[in-house]
């Protein structure tokens, strides 16, 4: 079923890049970033925020924009379903050349879409002297945003813009950590010795605390490998380099956890509930789990969000997770509309509130400085701020076209290594030569 | 004759099997309702609770009910699903009575060929069918190399695609060709034609198979989500399965309202089959359909 689904995906993909929609216009010129908005305009956001906070909060801004805009840009924002459906309902728009102004979309998204040629090169307007942003406003978004939504394979355009922002990050029930006398780990191995100590099993061998829960995400191994001190890309982007050392490193330490009884792969988000309840003492993921840990929690409990484990502390590197917006080609007038209303949404008084409303990251240092930001995450979410300072340590995945496919390899290869059904040294030679060749097959 | 002890042992055997049966089924219902009247912590506790510990919330069913326009959804799914139940019962009697009663040059191929659309999986047509539901962009050919209806965002395009349906014609070509040859017959030296002889012999002695029919099609449209969600933007068209997203996030879900809106959403289907399933078991068993 599953690899039936995989023949379907990428069925949509080569018919949607194969054959899309003619394009209205080609990459936008200096002359269409500089015009004014003459009259009207109409434009849709595809998006799959599909539940409240974060599908509320993006309909209050899209009408405060539509309300004080003064331009007369009306955007209408349109959920249409996960992150897949968004992606198959996209392809299908490509081919039937019935696109929206903008879509949410991931990294490797907007690969498959620039393949037909119907994303808008944003270097234009990002530097337009008339709509753009200067310099300072440019430097006080993170770099690493920039960066991942530059696409080497696309001549390092930049083909989408910072959106729905969060990052990868461990959970420590500090409850815990006091209870069993360990300290926050700061290292690989400190961090394999507190699973250990802080797991606990009853008199009968059954476990009644483990000391790690970790669901099976590319993302999650792609930051153990950063924080490991290794990459995920070759410099020249024809092979992976996360099947090296680093890799081995982190299948070997999960090898071991798993196979002694120390950590589990939850089904689900059933280890919100067991971290907030002091069953689990850490496990890693999205920033924008802190509501549902929140939630989940029967009685207060004391809980830290940082960095990953580091091999180098002082280098930390995590994974910087989330989506972003990327504007289709239509007319000069859309397309303004279109980056008028990412660059309002990207400003500070927009990120911070944001941030306050969807749980997820601002896009602005200068955001740390907002009052109403400052309040809140001193009164209703101290790990809010603990997250928002490891924005800087955030690194961007691979953007290449076939990423997609990447990560169902590795999370085969994780599988397989918390089944006990491949060695870590087989999974990691085995996933390697498989991501390279669905490089190979990208180029 | 078989001892009282071996009839009563085959008895309870079979009284086991049953009930084991029964309670699979009722199961995931009984999941359902129990984890929608839990808070979220209870929800989500593992292993799951066997009844809520924490008092009934049947203010969950409030709070679902009032985070998405479910009247409207709930409207919008019963058209849909009231109209393709209707046109397919139309399309698949016609079909399945010349596939069954009538000779025809390539008939056989002509069926083969029905049931080989059958086998083929929805993603495959997803995109072909999108491009035909969509308005062809300005200086190209509408009608070439797909036709285009210039539906999106409609009923229509919920509706069209799902008017005819393989199964239901191979279901009921098989009820047909049980009816006696003789009942023909006689229907024609009375003078009737085909069309008095569908509707005055087959039908009438084929409800099962047509209740069954039709129930397959409006389960299959109460349930649609994907097609939906591909044809459609606008949120005052759209069916109650999309509704149910509004409980699932990246990053979590919030399973006790979750359960709590499937169970009003799953209602009309369990009354529809409670209703029908006499009709559906003698439909099923008369065509030799099995699932």
């Amino acid at each position: 079923m599953r690899k039936l689904s995989m023949l379907a995906v990428t069925a949509l993909i080569f018919a949607a890049c194969a054959g899309g929609a003619p394009a209205t216009s080609q990459g936008p010129t200096s002359t269409e970033a500089d015009i004014d908005i003459t009259g009207p305009v109409s434009i849709t956001l595809w998006h799959a925020l599909t539940s409240d906070p974060q599908k509320g909060a993006l309909e209050a801004a899209v009408k405060k924009f539509n309300d004080t805009n003064g331009k007369g840009i009306t955007v209408t924002a349109v959920v249409q379903g996960n992150y897949t459906q968004l992606y198959q309902k996209t392809l299908g728009a490509i081919q039937a050349g019935a696109l929206p102004e903008l879509a949410h979309a991931y990294e490797s998204f907007v690969a498959d879409y620039t393949k037909a040629d119907v994303v808008v090169d944003l270097d234009a307007y990002v530097n337009s002297k008339k709509n753009g942003l200067d310099k300072a406003q440019q430097d006080d978004i993170y770099k690493p945003y920039f960066d991942t939504n530059r696409f080497a394979q696309y001549g390092n355009k930049l083909l989408s813009f910072p959106f729905t922002k969060s990052l990868f990050v461990m959970y420590q029930n500090d409850d815990v950590l006091k209870q069993a006398g360990v300290s926050a780990p700061k290292s690989w191995a400190d961090f394999e010795q507190a699973v250990m100590k802080t797991t606990v099993k009853d008199a009968s061998g059954k476990t009644t605390r483990y000391g790690w829960a970790q669901p099976l995400d590319a993302s999650n191994f792609n930051a153990w490998v950063l924080s490991m001190g290794g990459g995920l890309m070759a410099p020249d982007g024809k092979t992976v380099a996360w099947d090296g050392k680093e890799g081995l490193t982190t299948l070997q330490l999960m090898d071991r956890l798993w196979k002694g009884g120390y950590a589990y792969t939850p089904t689900g988000f059933d280890w919100q509930n067991d971290f907030a309840n002091s069953k689990l003492a850490f496990t890693m993921g999205s920033t924008s789990s802190r509501p549902f840990i929140a939630a989940a929690a029967k009685t207060p409990f004391s809980w830290t969000i940082g960095a990953p484990p580091q091999t180098d502390p002082t280098k930390a590197r995590t994974v910087m997770y989330g989506a972003n917006v990327a504007i289709f080609k239509s007319t000069p007038q859309k397309q303004l509309a279109s980056w008028l209303f990412v660059k309002w949404f990207s400003e500070k008084e927009q990120t911070a509130d944001w941030a306050t409303k969807s749980y997820y990251m601002t896009v602005r240092k200068s955001a740390a400085d907002d009052s109403a930001l400052k309040s809140y995450w001193s009164s209703k979410d101290p790990q809010g701020k603990q997250a928002f300072d490891v924005i800087a340590s955030s690194i961007p995945e691979p953007n290449v076209r076939g990423q997609q496919e990447i990560r169902d390899v590795i999370f085969d290869m994780l599988q397989k290594v918390t089944t006990g059904k491949a060695t870590p040294e087989q999974a990691i030679k085995d996933g390697g030569a498989k991501a390279n060749q669905i490089l190979k097959e990208n180029q | 004759m078989r001892p009282a002890r071996a009839r009563w042992s085959g008895s309870v055997g079979k009284h086991l099997v049953l009930i084991l049966t029964s309670v699979l089924v009722a199961y995931p219902f009984y999941f359902m309702l129990n984890t929608s009247l839990k808070s979220f912590f209870e929800a989500t506790t593992v292993p799951p609770t066997f009844f809520p510990t924490e008092g009934l919330r049947l203010d969950n069913y409030a709070e679902a009910w009032s985070k998405a326009p479910w009247p409207r959804y709930f409207a919008n799914t019963l058209l849909v699903a009231g109209a393709n139940t209707l046109g397919e019962l139309v399309t698949a009697v016609l079909a399945a009575y010349a596939f069954a009663r009538m000779q025809f040059r390539g008939k056989n191929v002509l069926f083969a060929l029905f049931l080989a659309t059958y086998m083929m999986p929805g993603e495959a047509t997803l995109i072909p069918n999108f491009v035909m539901m969509s308005k062809a962009p300005p200086g190209t050919n509408p009608l070439f190399p797909i036709p285009r209806l210039n539906l999106y965002d409609t009923y229509w395009a919920q509706i069209l695609p799902f008017l005819a349906s393989a199964f239901s014609v191979f279901l009921l070509r098989q009820q047909f060709l049980a009816v006696p040859q003789e009942l023909h017959d006689a229907a024609r030296i009375d003078g009737a034609g085909h069309v008095r002889f569908l509707w005055s012999i087959v039908l009438p002695i084929s409800v099962p198979a047509l209740v069954t029919v039709a129930i397959i099609s409006f389960y299959g449209s109460w349930n649609a989500f994907q097609w939906p969600l591909i044809v459609t933007s606008n949120p005052d068209i759209r069916p109650i399965q999309v509704g149910l997203n509004a409980f699932r996030a990246e990053a979590g879900s919030s399973y006790h309202l979750l359960m709590a809106a499937a169970a009003f959403c799953v209602a009309p289907i369990v009354l529809l089959y409670l209703v029908g399933q006499r009709y559906l078991v003698q439909g099923v068993a008369r065509t030799g359909i099995r699932g």
